[in-house]
């Protein structure tokens, strides 16, 4: 499993988009697949976020993540729920080993597809904004300076600590410590790189405290200025509104198709 | 008046020197789901370093770390791990209590934070499973192992505990030994400089 963040510049018309216009649309499709009682508007909007991938370049890692997640998921909830459901009533087929029920087949399908909106409208923001823009954004309208820091200085020290890691590893196989064999020989081999691993990391983290310190970091009643530029533009004051009005309308027919 | 001072004694966890620690927790917390993989184990392994910090910082830092840790998934990783940052944040409170509250001192102590710990987890991510996801992430092979018990007994909720209660324990035991054996090698000058944690009330005695 690497760890590391994704974006990569494509130069396309959604990564000039406001990282907050990107929140609020994943925030209004995925509340409104899960208000709106009828399952096409789930698979409208999945159809649509096929769409967004393709104007931002990344219909086939996109596709790749929709069927690798969306098919498993798919099967067992509708075995789960479609033969085990408790409000299983109209038996739609009968499998021998247990009766298919309408109403688990639709709950599992409504599941799914507010998963797949919420997953795929989070996976093409996160894929098309930059996580320092994305934390600009949010420092800007509110969130902590210090809490910003923590999800930057999380995504900069992870790679840091996989590739110290290596580095231990590789030491360690050189004094001959057997990395591969039977499970319990892997746990062994993998103690002895724990240790070291986390010992160091934690030496590093003093370093980091004090040099944040002797910076200014812990001043307070200070308004910390950010080197990364959010803007705000008329296109996205026009989705903004867009997205607000869809979210609006879909709670209002809810609410009438109810 | 207490309200105030509960929040200024949360606020005092907050340091400096304990917000730094906390990307290097959330990265210790990743490395063992890094092993796991390595290992090919079905387990996350996932709170090595949430459990450290509980006993250099305190409960809420421990909290805050959990709750990065899934938001670092969410954005790397899957976004189906977000809703279980409730769990992370549980998990990180109670372990953060006990050991204030001195649990972690000697091996009973440690032991009763593991079940402690694990039945949390349990209890809030089978919520969560259920609710959430109705019964299965598929993220991971335990979800095959749950739809092999719901056939056989034919109830979700008791099925998803089950299979939730077996990860859990296996989990959060090779965790916590981990963890224990860890924080005992941590030489006491280090753990001094974090103001709430472990060696609270040595540290009064000093100051």
């Amino acid at each position: 499993m690497k760890l590391s963040n994704t974006f990569v510049e494509k130069d396309t018309m959604i990564e000039k988009i406001n990282p907050l216009t990107k929140i609020l649309a994943v925030f209004c499709f995925g509340l409104g697949t899960l208000l709106f009682p009828k399952l096409w508007l789930g698979f409208g909007l999945i159809i649509c976020l096929f769409f967004i991938a393709y104007l931002g370049k990344l219909l086939k890692p996109f596709t790749r993540l929709m069927l690798g997640f969306g098919l498993p998921i798919s099967l067992m909830l509708l075995f789960i729920q479609g033969f085990y459901g408790v409000n299983n009533k109209t038996v739609i087929a009968d499998f021998g080993f247990a009766e298919l029920g309408l109403e688990g087949v639709l709950y599992a399908l409504k599941i799914v597809t507010t998963l797949l909106v919420f997953l795929g409208s989070f996976y093409l923001m996160n894929q098309t904004t930059e996580t320092g823009k994305l934390v600009a954004a949010l420092t800007n309208s509110g969130l902590p300076p210090k809490a910003g820091y923590l999800v930057l200085a999380t995504l900069n020290v992870v790679p840091q600590m996989q590739r110290r890691m290596n580095v231990i590893q590789e030491a360690q196989e050189a004094r001959g410590v057997e990395i591969k064999g039977r499970l319990v020989a892997r746990i062994k081999a993998y103690l002895p790189l724990l240790g070291p691993v986390i010992m160091s990391s934690l030496t590093d983290a003093q370093e980091r405290g004090m040099t944040l310190e002797t910076r200014g970091f812990g001043i307070k009643g200070v308004k910390q200025t950010s080197y990364v530029q959010v803007k705000t533009t008329k296109i996205d004051k026009i989705i903004n509104i867009l997205l607000v009005l869809f979210l609006i309308f879909v709670i209002l027919a809810s609410i009438w198709m109810k | 008046m207490k309200q105030r001072s509960f929040l200024n004694r949360i606020k005092a966890q907050f340091t400096t020197k304990s917000l730094v620690l906390i990307p290097i927790a959330v990265g210790i917390n990743l490395i063992g789901g890094t092993l796991c993989s390595a290992l090919k184990l079905p387990l996350f392994l996932d709170m090595i370093g949430t459990i450290i910090i509980a006993c250099l910082s305190g409960p809420w830092v421990a909290a805050l770390c959990g709750f990065l840790t899934n938001v670092f998934l969410t954005l790397v990783a899957n976004p189906v791990y977000f809703p279980y940052s409730v769990v992370s944040v549980l998990c990180g409170l109670v372990t953060g209590f006990m050991v204030k509250a001195g649990l972690f001192r000697n091996i009973w102590g440690a032991i009763l934070t593991w079940l402690v710990c694990a039945f949390t987890n349990t209890v809030s991510a089978s919520l969560i499973t259920i609710f959430v996801y109705g019964g299965a992430t598929g993220v991971n092979g335990s979800s095959l192992f749950t739809a092999a018990l719901i056939a056989t007994t034919k109830k979700i909720i008791l099925s998803v505990l089950s299979t939730s209660m077996i990860e859990n324990l296996v989990d959060k035991g090779i965790v916590f030994l981990i963890a224990y054996l860890l924080v005992q090698k941590i030489p006491k000058r280090f753990l001094s400089q974090y103001a709430l944690g472990m060696n609270e009330d040595e540290l009064e005695e000093d100051w």
